[in-house]
């Protein structure tokens, strides 16, 4: 019988986090423990930083400060770097500066322990599906992040929003770390960055946000896959109901007639991009952001395969 | 008075012993130089013996204290990767 992974498991990001990882491959490999538990020390200090629910984050901090030019930590000149990328990657669509909407609608503080409201009901009661699209201020433009100086310089009031890259960021991180192992595993909350030296293929697996529908398998050895939905983040708000999925150009949750997207990238930071945008997109161009591949699940719970997953089930079919 | 005889060597004309020479000890050097070749060739440097030319054009070997970074050998089988989940957020 051969062995398991070595596995650490914790909560942080709001969310579980999951580390795996086979046997050292290389010699600068660490005994495997060791590096899992090295692992979520990196990651604990990176939330401390990241988090916007924590008052004395670094995040927040810079958020708060009236100066044009702040000075930032590495880890937080990359993730502000990152979240820029991703709204320049995805034309708007994934934008980190959508804060003051995400708190109007409702998101001003963790939701963690807090069970969503019912998504039929919530579909039921949403307003007439639509795409979202770009905010035509193009906020996000107007941020610019020196990683060499370790300066982030905006327009003072200008808030940068982490939900839209950090646990893809988080998990690319860390994967630099683990790249020495037979194989390895970082999961942050479902968004998933894999590899090892050695190129085995591990099962994914991804939920249906409808009960007693079947969770759909997929086979990845290395990369990136994260999946971005409504159903898990989901309240009551008002007479309606409200999710963390913000329409940039109405500043109002968005009702696309996706509930659903996962997507494959060589990055778990480009999957979570690209798993947002798509969602956001819509059934009809959410295709086109799936550049490797993907699953789109709609309203009405059916679902489609995009790319190589589409070929390789049509292949053993 | 009358010549003393010659031996067969002192008939021989004086340029052509001095050309025979000359052809000898060309002989000489192009089987020494021969020799040198093929010792090359086989990856021996002669004016230091048996010690091999690769290695000599190599940098210096590490140390006995500072050994070189093991290569990878895995103790044991590489597990098989566990199922994972890629939960929405």
């Amino acid at each position: 019988m051969r062995p398991r992974e070595s596995e650490r498991s914790f909560d942080l990001f709001g969310s579980r986090v999951r580390l795996l990882a086979g046997v050292p491959a290389t010699g600068d490999a660490l005994e495997p423990n060791l590096a899992l538990a090295l692992g979520e020390g990196a990651l604990r200090v990176l939330h401390r930083r990241l988090s916007r629910f924590e008052p004395g984050s670094e995040l927040s901090r810079l958020n708060a400060d009236p100066r044009e030019t702040v000075p930032v930590s590495a880890s937080l000149a990359g993730f502000a770097a990152a979240a820029i990328e991703s709204a320049r990657r995805s034309g708007g669509l994934v934008d980190p500066t959508i804060l003051d909407d995400l708190e109007s609608a409702g998101y001003a503080f963790s939701r963690v322990g807090r069970a969503p409201a019912d998504l039929t009901a919530a579909l039921a009661a949403a307003p007439p599906r639509a795409p979202a699209a770009a905010d035509e201020r193009r906020r996000w433009a107007g941020i610019h992040v020196d990683v060499a100086a370790g300066t982030v310089r905006r327009p003072p009031g200008v808030r940068i929003d982490g939900g839209g890259v950090a646990k893809g960021y988080a998990a690319d991180l860390l994967a630099r770390r683990l790249s020495g192992f037979s194989s390895f595993c970082v999961d942050c909350g479902g968004d998933l960055r894999l590899g090892g030296a050695d190129g085995l293929p591990r099962e994914v697996t991804v939920p249906s946000p409808f009960a007693g529908a079947e969770p759909i398998r997929l086979t990845a050895s290395r990369g990136g896959i994260a999946t971005s939905g409504i159903a898990r983040g989901i309240w009551r708000h008002g007479d309606g109901f409200a999710h963390h999925l913000i329409d940039p150009s109405r500043g109002t949750p968005a009702w696309t007639g996706l509930v659903q997207v996962t997507a494959i990238a060589p990055t778990a930071t480009e999957a979570e991009i690209r798993a947002k945008a798509a969602l956001l997109s819509g059934p009809e161009r959410a295709r086109g952001m799936l550049a490797d591949g993907g699953v789109l699940i709609n309203d009405d719970g059916d679902f489609e395969l995009v790319g190589a997953i589409a070929r390789s089930e049509a292949a053993a079919a | 008075m009358t010549d003393a005889p010659r031996t067969p060597i002192a008939r021989i004309p004086r340029r052509r012993a001095l050309a025979w020479v000359f052809v000898l000890s060309l002989g000489v050097a192009v089987a020494i130089a021969g020799g040198l070749a093929v010792q090359m060739a086989l990856g021996r440097d002669p004016a230091l013996g048996p010690k091999s030319v690769a290695a000599v054009a190599q940098p210096a070997q590490a140390s006995p204290e500072v050994p070189a970074a093991p290569e990878a050998v895995p103790a044991s089988p590489a597990p098989v990767p566990s199922p994972v989940q890629s939960t929405p957020s």
